[in-house]
């Protein structure tokens, strides 16, 4: 069915629209961030000429080189490590039975619903007193269990639909358990795990109050929205097309991953939403 | 009628214990650095603590501050209208465009909802200068709407006390359609084409074909992104830290906004404590309340 | 349906019992009581080259206001030269962060060695209070301070532990006299035929004279909230006794914001800003940007720091002056961010030299050429910049008692209640007797405690 012409035109209006509208305040920042100074527009047309100049101000300043890093390690480190623990558990839930299981899953829930705030406090005192505040490890230890919720449950998704005959003919050929869980799920599987993986990335890099609240005195492993939000506070710096040139740096490495694999980004969220 | 098992030696499931050791290392990051915290967080909010000397036992008297404090009262209302901005028109405004599109065969659909999912990811620092340019004095919008001869509605939309709470909205808004687009077209894409086509035969128009098809689908869609609009609008720590700080005065403050300051400029960690278990029970009672209103109507015969 | 609330029956009490479980090992939170911090290894006189040799290589970590960075481009170089085991390496933090950060980094395993903190009960008091930061008598006397400083050195004093402020032994100390005062265009004021207004009364006149005229009377920038509260400074310090603030702001048994004069010091604020006389949208706008504005040629008049001086150089246009008569010059002012050692280094001497050369008689002139007023003695500075209006302002307001300190210091929380409800009332949105109330409440219940 294709509707009517009006109706094709109300759609294609509201969609283009729509995404003029999303993309706009993102596009705006990166013209800013290349305009130079003498053309201050006021950001509603271009610029005649374009700079790289800001980039370079906002890169020597802002240590935006350091910050990424920082961010790149906190992101794996915590995709890898929950990745792991998750399908751990989640092959338990799966495939054995044991006392509690219900319960156990229900007790999970919680870290899918806890705000941050909610935590944050002890956290904080928590990880002084193991020596951990200012580290990697103040950032990567709790993002690990805050995704331990999602993972397990999504997991166990995963291997739920493996069917039971490929696990079955794995024993019968001589397998234990554990070599099943990495011969036979763990394979089937992956693309699930790929998709989970996209998604703690996402929340991992972009993740701003646990690294202001545990990581404030450490520009050695700040993440970039921390570092980025400390730039822009700083009021030596207020020049906005600096800032602008500091916050698409921040935000390219993401929009690249996102423009290559959308389609894991939004079926990791839309999946979600059937599961529920 | 209970069926009883006869007597003699019961059948016993026969127990998976190694189960255990798979579980162990999930639930021991969880335990440590999830669930203890959260204890520790009620514990905390009934002692006066600095956070670095010793600490005096106050019982229900920072709970007490807490619910009689104007200002945390303000902050949550503040909150209630970001449930609006940042839940309640998105999904409003996700369902039209959905209502719309369903009618058409939309060529490019994909890069469309590509385009439209772009806020969501964005790092929330980076929406937050990107529109605090937009609304800067000499800014795009000021801009705009000077040339097309409306300088006079022109201002320091996030440092006027009559915008500055909607202006943050709309930053919302923006950051959350996306999200409601993409969950509500997914369940779209879910609907059998044939219950499209019973509606049509039976004469219904655009209207009726929405509210009976098509809204009553996405009941599931609906519920997800509710839960998570709302509690990014009770939360919204980010956006407010980056753009107003809860300002101008105290227009845009939101409850989490106080838990930092408590926490770690003001060090009265007890009194910052019982605002975090406030909030947290609110959210929970907020999306236990959505997930009862949003469930499936009678027994379900889906 | 029965079997889901069984279920959740049963979570929930599960989940009660690991609360109470994980409880079981909780006790009160918080360390033991600190100790006052001591000092076990008082010096005597300046530190030499040879004692911090005596450390070793070592690096020195500093946290300073970024604000000091071309104070510090040229000390550090020459601490570097005259202690050459010695590496600093300083972080700079804007002025709000350092605030919300310094506590709790002084309390931490890797502790700056030498910090700027703020004077006042929400800094200082907590700092002291904790035992973070070391008493500085010694080094006061090594380096002829306390003569420099005079009567204001009460600012940095404190009891043992923290309970009282203004005497005691001293915890900080700074090289700088900051104050609030009114940097004004000198062309446009000629051009009003106008003389720098020196009492309230001259001053609404002038600001009317330039409204009228099509000027922008008052220049103001208050995204950062803290700027508004000094400006109102010029105007209560006008209206209201300086010894009498001063007292509420440290503490003073008995001592009230909320007087007559108060009220009348914010209404007439207000009524600057409803007559049209503040430059538009000052609350989205950053003091920098009012700043620069203003060093552009906007407005007639801009009442702020003096560390303003930096950007609004130019002698020949600009000209600054300090508070009214009316109060004897009296505005927002004190000395500048004091440098702390912290109790816990284990570089001291190295810190104490450090801290010890900023606020000598030598580096003065080195801050003066960054147009910042030291509290030694210098010489009047070049004619042309607008240094020697800083020296005159500076002079004249502590001589007649004048620096009234900040309304922040007064307790840990009284920044955000001022800032907030001033904005509200300068935008329409309250009344003066109402935030007095508030400012009032809230150093009753901080002065109970």
């Amino acid at each position: 069915m294709n509707g009517s012409r009006r109706e094709r035109l109300l759609g294609y209006t509201l969609l283009v629209v729509g995404a003029l509208l999303a993309l706009y305040p993102f596009a705006s920042i990166v013209v800013l961030a290349l305009t130079p100074k003498g053309e201050r527009s006021g950001g509603v047309s271009l610029p005649s000429s374009i700079t790289l100049a800001n980039f370079a101000t906002a890169w020597t300043r802002g240590g935006f080189g350091q910050a990424l890093w920082s961010s790149l390690v906190v992101a794996v480190a915590v995709v890898v490590g929950a990745s792991l623990v998750s399908l751990l558990a989640a092959y338990a839930f799966t495939t054995m039975r044991f006392p509690a299981k219900s319960l156990l899953l229900a007790v999970l829930l919680v870290g899918l619903i806890m705000p941050y705030e909610g935590i944050i406090v002890p956290l904080y005192y928590l990880l002084d007193g193991m020596g951990l505040l200012n580290t990697y490890w103040a950032l990567i230890l709790p993002q690990i269990a805050t995704s331990v919720s999602l993972g397990v449950l999504w997991m166990r998704t995963a291997f739920a639909a493996v069917p039971p005959s490929l696990a079955e003919a794995a024993s019968i050929d001589g397998a234990n358990r554990w070599s099943t869980l990495w011969r036979v799920y763990l394979p089937i599987s992956l693309p699930a795990i790929g998709t989970l993986g996209t998604l703690l990335f996402l929340y991992t890099w972009n993740e701003f109050l646990m690294a202001l609240v545990l990581v404030p005195q450490n520009p050695a492993v700040q993440t970039a929205p921390l570092a980025l939000s400390f730039f822009a506070g700083s009021t030596r710096n207020f020049d906005p097309a600096v800032t602008a040139a500091a916050a698409v740096t921040v935000a390219l490495p993401i929009v690249a991953v996102y423009v290559v694999l959308q389609r894991r980004f939004i079926s990791g969220i839309t999946a979600g939403a059937v599961k529920e | 009628m209970r069926i009883r098992e006869p007597a003699g030696p019961t059948r016993r499931r026969r127990y998976d214990w190694g189960a255990y050791l798979y579980l162990v290392p999930a639930f021991a990051f969880y335990v440590v650095f999830l669930l203890r915290p959260v204890v520790e967080s009620v514990w905390i909010a009934f002692f006066d603590w600095d956070g670095i000397s010793a600490s005096t036992w106050v019982g229900n008297a920072n709970f007490a501050d807490v619910l009689g404090s104007q200002q945390i009262w303000q902050a949550a209302g503040h909150s209630m209208v970001f449930i609006v901005f940042y839940a309640l028109v998105p999904t409003v405004l996700a369902l039209v465009f959905i209502g719309v599109i369903a009618r058409i065969r939309v060529r490019g659909l994909a890069f469309f909802r590509a385009a439209l999912f772009v806020p969501y990811i964005l790092s929330t620092v980076v929406v937050a200068i990107a529109w605090r340019w937009i609304f800067a004095e000499s800014g795009p919008l000021n801009t705009a709407l000077r040339s097309i001869g409306l300088g006079g509605l022109a201002r320091t939309w996030l440092g006027d006390f009559d915008t500055a709470l909607p202006s943050v909205g709309v930053i919302g808004t923006w950051v959350m359609f996306g999200l409601a687009f993409v969950l509500f077209v997914s369940g779209l894409q879910a609907i059998p084409a044939e219950l499209f086509e019973a509606a049509r035969i039976d004469g219904a128009g655009p209207f009726r074909e929405f509210f009976a098809v098509t809204l009553p689908a996405l009941r599931g869609e609906i519920q997800v992104a509710l839960v998570l609009m709302i509690t990014a609008a009770l939360r919204n720590f980010d956006i407010v830290w980056n753009t107003t700080s809860g300002g101008p005065g105290t227009s845009t403050t939101v409850p989490s906004y106080f838990i930092y300051r408590e926490a770690f400029v003001t060090h009265h960690v007890g009194r910052a404590s019982a605002i975090a278990v406030a909030l947290t029970v609110l959210i929970i009672a907020v999306v236990a309340t959505v997930m009862r209103l949003t469930r499936e109507p009678g027994g379900g015969a889906r | 349906m029965h079997h889901q609330r069984r279920s959740g029956v049963r979570a929930l009490a599960a989940i009660t019992a690991a609360a109470a479980l994980t409880l079981a090992g909780c006790s009160a939170p918080g360390g033991g009581s600190s100790a006052p911090a001591e000092v076990t290894d008082a010096i005597s006189g300046p530190v030499t080259a040879e004692q911090v040799a005596q450390l070793g290589d070592l690096t020195l970590s500093v946290w300073a206001d970024q604000g000091e960075q071309d104070f510090m481009d040229k000390v550090i170089p020459a601490y570097e030269d005259a202690y050459p085991n010695v590496t600093v390496d300083i972080q700079y933090k804007s002025y709000n962060d350092l605030m919300a950060t310094v506590l709790n980094a002084m309390n931490s395993a890797d502790a700056p060695d030498v910090t700027q903190g703020n004077q006042g009960w929400a800094t200082d008091g907590a700092l002291v209070k904790a035992g973070l930061i070391r008493p500085l008598d010694d080094l006061a006397a090594a380096y002829d301070y306390e003569a420099a400083a005079g009567d204001s050195i009460t600012q940095l004093e404190w009891s043992a532990d923290g309970s009282s402020f203004g005497s005691g032994s001293i915890y900080g100390m700074s090289p700088d006299n900051q104050m609030v005062g009114i940097f004004y265009n000198k062309a446009k004021l000629a051009a009003l035929g106008l003389d720098v207004p020196r009492t309230l009364d001259d001053f609404d006149k002038a600001l009317a004279a330039a409204k009228d005229a099509g000027e922008t009377p008052l220049i103001l920038g208050n995204s950062d909230k803290a700027s508004a509260m000094q400006t109102l400074s010029l105007v209560q310090g006008a209206l209201t006794p300086a010894a009498d603030t001063r007292a509420w702001i440290t503490g003073v048994d008995g001592a009230t914001f909320d007087v007559p004069s108060n009220a009348e010091a914010i209404d007439h604020f207000a009524g600057w800003v409803s007559s049209g006389y503040v430059s538009p949208g000052y609350d989205g706008t950053s003091p920098d940007d009012a700043v620069a504005a203003f060093a552009a040629g906007d407005g007639v008049f801009f009442i702020g720091g003096n560390w303003y001086a930096g950007t609004i150089a130019d002698g020949a246009t600009f000209g600054f002056a300090a508070g009214l008569k009316d109060g004897g010059y009296a505005s927002s002012g004190s000395f500048g961010l004091p440098w702390h050692v912290s109790a816990k280094s284990d570089a001291t001497l190295a810190a104490l030299a450090f801290v010890g050369m900023i606020n000598s008689a030598d580096t003065a002139t080195t801050l003066a050429s960054v147009n910042r007023v030291p509290i030694h003695a210098v010489e009047a500075g070049e004619p042309g910049t607008i240094f020697p209006d800083l020296l005159t302002a500076s002079a004249e307001q502590l001589d007649n008692g004048g620096p009234l300190y900040w309304y922040d210091w007064a307790t840990d929380t009284m920044f955000d209640t001022f800032t907030s409800g001033l904005q509200e009332v300068l935008g329409g949105q309250g009344s003066s007797s109402d935030l007095l109330t508030q400012i009032q409440d809230d150093w009753a219940a901080f002065h109970t405690k």
